[in-house]
């Protein structure tokens, strides 16, 4: 990553100036709690966000970019999109894990649709979420439900993406 | 969509609000949405690492998504009821 700012990370920093203004004009101890809820996050991260940066680093020279770039690349369409949604299911982790492997899946090669699929299958069935909250919490009826339910989402947002870049 | 945090948080919400009386159509609407429109994952992760592009393409094909997952919850719910 350079130095000079990017685009994402101007943005950023715009969104942290007026989230940062909304505090202070609102007042009664806006700020202090804001701050207070930052470095605790922090706290979390710090140890965990070099691990995942290091994940991805690793990952990137362990993943065959080659089959990458043929399963679920740009020009292979809905398969791709089916086994990019199904595999981000089975990701059992959170987000420090699944986004470097995302990255990487990038950097190697896959398509955006393919990539969004991912993130959505990731994000409506990680497996590890639906063992440890959603069944014991919520039972299974329910959890078969939601399964049903939100099984074809993964898929659609990739399909979408698709129609949406032939467009622009 | 809203609901900053991870699953730690969001299923004991989803528990009280099923206490509270809320329907299984509207819960799954309300997890779908967490998953897929989490505000803070885009600005923390989807953002710095894909570009803005990605996160706004991302964001603009899940938003019916909720409300579609939703509505086949409650269409299931009525194709189930004859039977049991």
């Amino acid at each position: 990553m350079s130095i000079a700012p990017d685009l994402p990370t101007v943005f950023l920093w715009v969104l942290a100036a007026v989230l940062f203004g909304v505090a202070v004009v609102k007042g009664e101890g806006r700020l202090g709690e804001a701050f207070k809820a930052t470095s605790k996050l922090l706290g979390m991260v710090v140890f965990r966000l070099p691990l995942a940066l290091m994940l991805a680093g690793f990952l990137s020279q362990v993943m065959p970019s080659d089959l990458v770039g043929s399963s679920i690349g740009a020009e292979t369409g809905l398969s791709g999109v089916v086994i990019a949604s199904v595999v981000g299911g089975l990701v059992p982790s959170g987000p420090f894990v699944s986004f470097p492997i995302a990255l990487t899946l990038f950097k190697s090669g896959a398509g955006m649709p393919q990539l969004i699929a991912f993130i959505s299958g990731w994000g409506i069935f990680a497996l590890h979420r639906i063992l440890i909250y959603e069944w014991p919490l919520m039972g299974l009826r329910f959890t078969a439900l939601r399964f049903a339910a939100s099984g074809l989402v993964p898929p659609l947002t990739g399909l979408l993406a698709m129609a949406l870049m032939e467009v622009y | 969509m809203l609901t900053p945090g991870g699953p730690m948080l969001s299923f004991p919400l989803v528990l009280a609000l099923k206490a509270a009386g809320a329907n299984t159509p509207a819960l799954i609407t309300y997890l779908t949405s967490w998953a897929l429109l989490g505000v803070h994952r885009v600005v923390m992760w989807e953002i710095p690492l894909f570009g803005t592009e990605f996160a706004v393409v991302r964001y603009l094909v899940s938003l019916p998504m909720p409300i579609l997952a939703g509505l086949i919850t409650t269409a299931l719910i009525a194709r189930m009821k004859p039977v049991t």
